[in-house]
């Protein structure tokens, strides 16, 4: 039909963040996972990982 | 044109040279519209709504079963079908008012029974559940419910105008279906969410001022309510948001009298999601005045009543969005506001106050799936 809507499934993902080098690295959700769960550690500077973000991003529209 | 010639009698085929049978093509529909106007109108109609009835059923059933289940899974000893539809058609009888003065404590009063009465009943399901999973079942039954009442509310309009065969009866209701749609689609969408434990874009308040708590000692100061104390270029903050990452709003209308009976602030800056109008953009910001905080507005007049009486200015941050967005996973778009509303806290409290004062800030909104 030509004004139906299209329907949207959006994707969980986590964005965590080094307390200590900032950086930020972007992945998909895990169960257990929540906004400032301190996760593991930093594979480039050994800081403290730390979700900063859960959201969801639209992945295909049917 | 030349309209001299015109003759009615001609133009409706009623003339003596008239062929009767135009003359019925022109008489019969009049004649049916007439004493059947209505009833036509009542089928076309009735079939959209029947078709929008469908949906909430399915809508209702589907939530239901996944509520099961997922009790099921949390405490696979016990069949919970009987006590979660009993729990599903409950409801609140709205005190009288007649005269409304002292309503408030009348509403606030029945609105906690229910929510004491709905958190023992979900417990007595388990023999032992955490206080995240407890609010998590406790709000997906308050989304099974809204389904039922919104399914149960539409039904009952569209018998009763097929019943009566009144059509003005199932105007309001044709009028009322693409909101009414609109929220049950929402409410829908959201069980995802809220199974899982994620942010949902009501969450932003709480999410802006978790982070400024992050590496503060927290203290409890209401039920499901948690403050502490950090610095801010010489000024005293209070901090304030629901207890995450469970799925509560907590109750920030105690929490505020609380604190600042016990804290006086200077200022109190609240930081909510808002329903965006239509043609606004999602997850823009705005500042204003006054109690930025939703729900039924026991609590708004609790925080309007203290400032009062405190003398306290109180200003606003809203993220505007839609209903769908506010009760489902946080958009990116939401999420990513994040540092720039908290900018905009710092500016408001720059600007409002002096080195020395103090300010509550208040994360107001459902904190599922984001701590402090």
């Amino acid at each position: 039909m030509m004004f139906s809507k299209k329907e949207e499934t959006r994707e969980p993902y986590s964005v965590e963040q080094c307390e200590a080098c900032k950086k930020e690295t972007k992945r998909k959700f895990n169960d257990g996972d929540y906004v400032f769960k301190e996760t593991s550690k930093c594979p480039s500077c050994e800081g403290l990982l730390r979700i900063v973000k859960v959201f969801g991003e639209i992945i295909k529209a049917k | 044109m030349d309209f001299s010639n015109f003759n009615p009698e001609q133009f409706l085929g009623m003339g003596e040279d008239s062929n009767p049978i135009l003359w019925i093509i022109w008489i019969i529909p009049i004649i049916i519209f007439v004493f059947y106007g209505q009833r036509i109108q009542l089928q076309i109609t009735s079939g959209e709504i029947k078709k929008n009835i469908s949906k909430l059923k399915q809508f209702k059933d589907e939530t239901r079963t996944e509520l099961i289940d997922y009790i099921k899974k949390l405490n696979s000893s016990k069949d919970p079908a009987q006590k979660i539809d009993r729990f599903i058609d409950y409801f609140t009888i709205m005190p009288v008012d007649m005269d409304p003065n002292g309503i408030i404590p009348k509403i606030r009063h029945v609105i906690r029974s229910r929510e004491d009465q709905t958190r023992a009943q979900v417990k007595s399901l388990f023999s032992e559940i955490s206080d995240l999973e407890r609010t998590k079942v406790q709000t997906i039954l308050e989304v099974v419910t809204s389904l039922q009442l919104l399914y149960k509310i539409v039904n009952h309009f569209y018998l009763t105008a097929k019943k009566q065969k009144n059509y003005p009866l199932i105007l309001p209701l044709q009028m009322m279906l693409p909101f009414i749609m609109e929220e049950a689609n929402a409410l829908h969408d959201a069980m995802p969410a809220l199974k899982q434990g994620q942010p949902i874009g009501d969450g932003i308040g709480p999410m802006v001022v978790g982070k400024m708590m992050l590496g503060h000692e927290k203290q409890k100061v209401a039920f499901e309510t948690v403050w502490s104390e950090s610095e801010y270029e010489g000024r005293k903050l209070v901090l304030l948001k629901a207890e995450g990452p469970s799925a509560t709003v907590g109750r920030p209308g105690d929490a505020i009298e609380e604190l600042v009976s016990k804290n006086k602030p200077d200022a109190i800056v609240m930081i909510d999601a808002s329903l965006k109008l239509e043609g606004e953009d999602s997850a823009t910001v705005a500042q204003g005045f006054g109690a930025a905080i939703g729900g039924i507005g026991t609590d708004r007049f609790q925080i309007e009543e203290v400032a009062i009486k405190h003398n306290i200015p109180v200003f606003a941050i809203v993220i505007k969005q839609s209903i769908k967005e506010a009760i489902t996973l946080m958009t990116k778009e939401i999420a990513d506001k994040a540092e720039e509303v908290r900018s905009q806290v710092y500016d408001m409290i720059k600007e409002n106050t002096t080195s020395g004062q103090s300010v509550l800030v208040v994360g107001v909104g459902n904190t599922l799936g984001v701590s402090q």
